[in-house]
């Protein structure tokens, strides 16, 4: 059985971890898997980052060197208690101070190790996920004490997710900071590779399928790959998470689904939300997303059996906030109960 | 207590996660512990109940999935859920009956069309599976009435429609519905149900390739099959083509024995079979066989089967690892020799004959089908000797020609070697099989050295064991024991010293 914080002490005590170290070490200190065959490690090295840097753990630089970010105590909720999660890296040596403290004054705190060991769908492995460290108090003044005792910093005047809302951009913005500049007659079509499908929420081979105005396409000159979004004979070099929700947006595409009674959004994992956005939802509940593949949703007008990002404690305005950052309507409500459909062949 | 761990389900409420898998109707519902969350249900929460409800429903306990949502709505008797949820739960145990009344009530508090649609179709859907088709097409089209273009509602117009037998007005529903919704697995199969129907009769062939073989779910091949046989019952005895197929078929939904009264020697126009298509009828009929062990009296089909893959497809695609899948092995090579009674063929059999226990062997010799190919089956293992007679001959041949051809020299040795290993795993006595092995290990002391000379050593000891009188391998082994060098073994007992006109070792 492997360490569910491997990774999360390992690069605390490095500081840093290059992109080859990563991709070296991913099947050791990330997944807990015997039988690796049937996983697509790709995506899963690729999903763990996503979700280190949602949980705010880590940040990536320009040459996708993985940083880790100074520990944080972080304000999640705040109504008859103070609920805080400890992010950024983390120590066995931090984590036994927390405890130690904590245990002095058992009527002032708690604190509650919550075990991410989330199922990789289809297949009985694990990402170690870490543990995600809550701390409970009626007052924030004992949660700042706790954190000015053991040394670290923290954040807990407004619940983070709201502060990170502050900073993000909406899909508007992105679009009115593009430069327009590129024309379809330009259009250097041998070094297309990839277009965007609306109907399958992935890059797939350029085909037949995207003729229309508005196109999402993969260029690659080498050493370099670009997005660029195409609309109406005009183009713009994008960002990927972007430029995705800027196509779906155009062609008014609805993809995320939100319960209001349990209070949990669903994202397709093909189509992760920009990071601070991400890292926004998962400070609802301080716990990672969890994967979830979908079956027929072909009703809502979405791909049979495409994975779900699933975040939880995500209150109905917080939602809305996200669907309209996103320009996105949110489905709600007209999901369940489901309609049935009748079978010729039984 | 200060600090406590939890898991992420509990963390997050096992019915919430229930819900999230209900909602993106998903199968994989991971196993949760829900007992905790049922000892601290609010007393009044309606919600709380239905959702607890709902995550029995999913894990299959339908006693409590339907406790619950009565609870929700004696709770809260206008939850619309809840009576959408118990009515499904009861349709899924088979009790439409009961289902309608829960449906109609929940009519009441619809919110909306879409809310009135969806009930509609439930309505449709019970009625439909009474097999009460004119009242499903009555509130398909009440249904439809809501939401004109809900490829869901089409779809099951169609369906209704079809099964009371209007199949021209089903099928225009149905190809609308997949006009809207291409992507949907249950109408696709409902498109091509329809397309079966629709198609002319000269195409059963196609009917069978193009259709069946791509449906995964074993009773829905069931069904089309029959369907497909209903349709071409009359041709079964004219057209052996078409009998072949309809074989084909039966062999696809792994009804061997019906199978074999199907086909027959005409053989497939297969050229239009992919290699997929190949393989899988291969591995039906292999495993098969695999079951019934040891039963080599029902090969009749082995000819179709043959005709149909191709001798040279069948050995590439089976492997022959594991002793107890001799089986396996005995019937590719039984299939080339079907299709290609060279001497060649035959031989190969013989070899891997040698291979199989003696209980296998004893089971071959009655079957009538090897006795028609082998005219005399004593003669198997002589067969075996020649062949390898052969492959030594051509060894002695590279050795002469090519001094570095060792690697080259090693594999087919290692075949060889392979074959005598495995007839002495069936019979550890053997020492003709000994003498052959030790053998071939001298011959391969000059350039695997010693290792090749302590394997020569070990079987010459063993056969002493065996044999302690044997003159023969008494000298030889003293030769060896004394000799300072691979070379001087080699001269000293000579190449051919085992080898006689009919094999090695026979003297």
């Amino acid at each position: 059985m492997k360490d569910q914080n491997a990774f999360l002490y390992a690069i605390s005590s490095l500081g840093f971890l290059d992109s080859t170290d990563y991709q070296r070490e991913f099947s050791n200190l990330c997944l807990d898997s015997g039988f690796t065959d049937d996983i697509s490690i790709e995506w899963e090295r690729e999903k763990f980052v996503r979700i280190l840097l949602s949980l705010g753990h880590i940040e990536l630089n320009n040459k996708k060197r993985i940083f880790v970010c100074p520990p944080q105590l972080t304000l999640i909720r705040k109504d008859i208690n103070h609920l805080s999660v400890l992010t950024g890296a983390r120590t066995p040596y931090l984590l036994e101070k927390l405890i130690e403290y904590i245990e002095y004054r058992p009527e002032l705190l708690e604190l509650i190790i919550v075990e991410q060991k989330h199922p990789l769908a289809r297949n009985g492995a694990h990402l170690l996920i870490p543990d995600a460290i809550f701390i409970k108090s009626k007052n924030v003044k004992e949660l700042r004490e706790l954190a000015k005792t053991v040394q670290i910093d923290y954040q807990l005047e407004k619940p983070n997710s709201e502060n990170l809302f502050d900073f993000s951009k909406s899909v508007t913005d992105y679009r009115n900071s593009l430069m327009w500049d590129k024309r379809t007659t330009d259009d250097p079509i041998k070094s297309k590779i990839k277009v965007f499908s609306t109907n399958y929420l992935r890059f797939i081979e350029r085909s037949s399928e995207t003729t229309e105005n508005q196109q999402l396409a993969l260029y690659y000159f080498p050493p370099f790959y670009e997005y660029w979004l195409w609309e109406c004979g005009r183009g713009a070099k994008v960002k990927k998470d972007w430029g995705r929700y800027l196509l779906l947006n155009l062609i008014q595409k609805r993809v995320l689904i939100y319960n209001k009674d349990s209070e949990w959004l669903a994202v397709p994992s093909t189509l992760p939300l920009p990071k601070v956005l991400s890292r926004s939802l998962t400070l609802c509940s301080g716990l990672a997303p969890l994967e979830v593949y979908s079956e027929d949703l072909s009703n809502y007008g979405l791909p049979y059996g495409i994975p779900f990002s699933v975040y939880f404690l995500v209150t109905l305005s917080v939602a809305e906030k996200i669907a309209q950052r996103l320009g996105q309507e949110l489905i709600i409500n007209e999901i369940s109960p489901h309609p049935d459909l009748c079978n010729l062949m039984i | 207590m200060s600090v406590k761990k939890v898991s992420w389900d509990q963390a997050i409420s096992p019915v919430n996660v229930a819900v999230v898998y209900h909602d993106l109707r998903s199968s994989d519902l991971p196993t949760m512990d829900i007992s905790q969350i049922v000892e601290k249900i609010p007393s009044e929460d309606a919600q709380y109940f239905y959702y607890i409800g709902l995550y029995f429903a999913l894990i299959g306990d339908t006693l409590n999935g339907l406790e619950y949502y009565n609870r929700a709505l004696s709770i809260n008797p206008k939850f619309f859920k809840a009576y959408l949820s118990k009515g499904d739960l009861l349709l899924k145990i088979g009790s439409a009956e009961e289902a309608i009344p829960v449906f109609n009530q929940s009519l009441d508090y619809c919110l909306n069309d879409n809310q009135k649609g969806l009930v509609f179709g439930k309505i449709g859907y019970s009625y439909y599976t009474l097999s009460d088709y004119p009242n499903a097409i009555v509130f398909f089209k009440r249904a439809l009435d809501m939401d004109t273009k809900n490829s869901y509602w089409l779809n099951n117009l169609g369906c209704a429609n079809t099964q009371f037998g209007d199949n021209v007005e089903g099928s225009k529903y149905i190809r609308e519905s997949f006009g809207l919704n291409s992507q949907n697995p249950i109408i696709q199969l409902n498109h091509t149900y329809i397309t079966v129907l629709q198609e002319g009769i000269f195409h059963l062939p196609q009917l069978v390739i193009r259709y069946l073989v791509p449906i995964n779910d074993q009773k829905k091949r069931e069904k089309l099959l029959k369907n497909i046989i209903d349709r071409y019952s009359h041709l079964e005895t004219k057209n052996k083509n078409y009998q072949n197929y309809i074989g084909l078929g039966y062999l696809l939904i792994g009804n061997i024995e019906r199978s074999l009264q199907f086909f027959n020697d005409d053989g497939f126009d297969c050229t239009s079979i992919s290699n997929e298509i190949k393989l899988q009828v291969l591995y039906t009929v292999l495993e098969y066989i695999n079951h019934e062990k040891g039963n080599f009296t029902k090969y009749n089909f082995l000819k179709v089967l043959t005709n149909l893959c191709g001798s040279e497809f069948i050995l590439k695609n089976t492997t022959y690892q594991d002793p107890e899948d001799q089986n396996i092995y005995i019937l590719t090579i039984y299939a080339q020799c079907l299709r290609d009674p060279s001497p060649q063929n035959y031989k190969k059999l013989a070899e891997v004959f040698m291979t199989l226990s003696h209980e296998t062997q004893t089971i071959l010799k009655t079957d009538p089908v090897f006795k028609q190919s082998f005219s005399n089956i004593t003669d198997l293992e002589d067969e075996a000797d020649c062949e390898l007679t052969k492959i030594l001959g051509n060894i002695s041949k590279y050795e002469r020609e090519l001094n570095d051809a060792h690697k080259k020299n090693a594999s087919i040795f290692d075949h060889v070697i392979a074959v005598y290993e495995n007839i002495l795993s069936h019979s550890p006595e053997n020492t003709r099989v000994m003498k052959k092995l030790a053998d071939i290990f001298m011959r391969m002391v000059s350039y695997r050295g010693v290792s090749a000379r302590t394997r020569v050593l070990e079987y010459y000891e063993s056969i002493l064991r065996i044999d302690p009188n044997d003159e023969e391998v008494k000298k030889i082994l003293l030769s060896i024991r004394y000799s300072s060098s691979p070379k001087d073994i080699k001269q000293k007992i000579g190449k051919n010293h085992f080898k006689t006109k009919n094999g090695i070792g026979k003297k």
